[in-house]
């Protein structure tokens, strides 16, 4: 017998010598498929049950960051609540200007009140009454005794101390000219901030 | 191939499958099932050599049909994508028994048969020897006397790839059976 000849008839006579009960296999399937498809379906349900709770305790988690306010140690990252968030103001004078060596134009046009928004890592300093925004508008973080404030140009590093509701900001780092570390020292640091409300 | 075998009846419910009653469409397919089982189990048992997990690879595929029936019937040769499943259930199952076998021994898995003895040991022997998909191509071409095409759609590989695994598996088993093996067959 050839090669093949002898292939297809070992194969088959193995392959006809096998009767697989067909009826009880045919009655497991149509009673398993029907609550295999049910299983799947619940499955399916619980998986966008269980992704949609997530996205929700996510949310009220976060919810309840922002309410929660003040208070409680930062781990350091952003959109995290600081010991410093809140809203805090001061006032510059003219004198305060021309001591740190601006002229009276200058120092007149820079005095005025401030107020500094510090909330869940992101920063606004803004003057009341007027819609400038100066000299930041970005974002911080807060590790230790220390405060990164990043706009989109560069990063001021403070050391903050917190006095009941005063804080000092004292600049500690700052690589830029002069000019515009003076401004920035002038006034994030020459007057402690009073916290608002 | 579409099988209408059973006659609406009263009281049951019609889904979405073209207008037929779930009742049509489980005798619909108890005929197909009755009709294309034992031959799947077979097929898959010549490729894994073991009766009992042949007929719970063929259930599996059988299963995966049933969960889509509405639209697998209507296609021309269902019976080649219930095939398609259980072969891949196969060839995975044996690439598995591969696997274990080299991590346990050193050496190429050899699952002592069960089911039905054949009448050529030797035969039985040579066969567990090769790749899952040289096995597929032989039991394919040789028991369900399939043609190339068919052997790599249902592998799902280049007709040219299914011709290469037939005449490797081939040539191995002239070698094993003592045959020579020069003698031509044609592969379609």
């Amino acid at each position: 017998m050839s090669l093949d000849g002898r292939i297809r008839t070992g194969l088959n006579a193995e392959a006809l010598a096998l009767d697989p009960a067909t009826d009880p296999a045919l009655d497991e399937v149509l009673q398993s498929g029907p609550r295999r498809r049910t299983a799947r379906t619940v499955v399916r349900s619980v998986g966008i049950a269980a992704v949609v709770s997530v996205f929700i305790a996510g949310g009220f988690t976060a919810l309840r960051a922002v309410q929660g306010g003040g208070g409680g140690a930062s781990d350091g990252s952003i959109f995290q609540v600081s010991p410093i968030d809140g809203q805090w103001e001061m006032t510059l004078s003219v004198e305060d200007g021309l001591a740190a060596g601006f002229d009276y134009g200058r120092a007149r046009q820079l005095a005025g009140p401030r107020q500094l928004e510090l909330a869940l890592g992101v920063v606004r300093q803004i003057r009341p009454g007027s819609f400038e925004t100066v000299p930041v508008n970005g974002t911080f973080q807060v590790d230790g005794p220390f405060a990164f404030v990043r706009d989109s140009v560069e990063t001021l590093v403070f050391r903050w101390t917190l006095t009941g509701n005063e804080l000092r900001l004292t600049l500690v780092d700052d690589s830029r000219p002069a000019g515009g570390a003076a401004v920035d020292r002038l006034i994030w640091t020459t007057h402690t901030w009073g916290r608002i409300g | 191939m579409v099988m209408r075998s059973a006659r609406p009846e009263m009281g049951t419910r019609a889904g979405s499958n073209g207008g037929r009653t779930m009742r049509e469409r489980d005798a619909e397919y108890s005929w197909f099932f009755r009709a294309e089982y034992p031959q799947v189990v077979r097929t898959v048992h010549l490729i894994l050599r073991d009766a009992g997990r042949a007929e719970d690879i063929a259930q599996e595929a059988f299963l995966a049909l049933y969960a889509r029936w509405p639209r697998i019937s209507r296609y021309e040769r269902p019976e080649l994508w219930v095939r398609r499943v259980a072969i891949r259930l196969a060839v995975r199952a044996a690439g598995r028994e591969r696997i274990r076998g080299h991590l346990e021994r050193g050496a190429p898995a050899a699952t002592p048969p069960s089911g039905p003895t054949p009448g050529d040991p030797d035969l039985v022997r040579a066969i567990r020897t090769l790749s899952p998909a040289q096995r597929v191509a032989v039991v394919l071409f040789y028991f369900e006397d399939r043609p190339a095409s068919e052997i790599a759609r249902i592998l799902g590989c280049a007709e040219s790839t299914a011709r290469v695994h037939l005449a490797h598996a081939r040539t191995r088993l002239a070698e094993l059976l003592g045959e020579r093996g020069e003698e031509t067959t044609n592969v379609t």
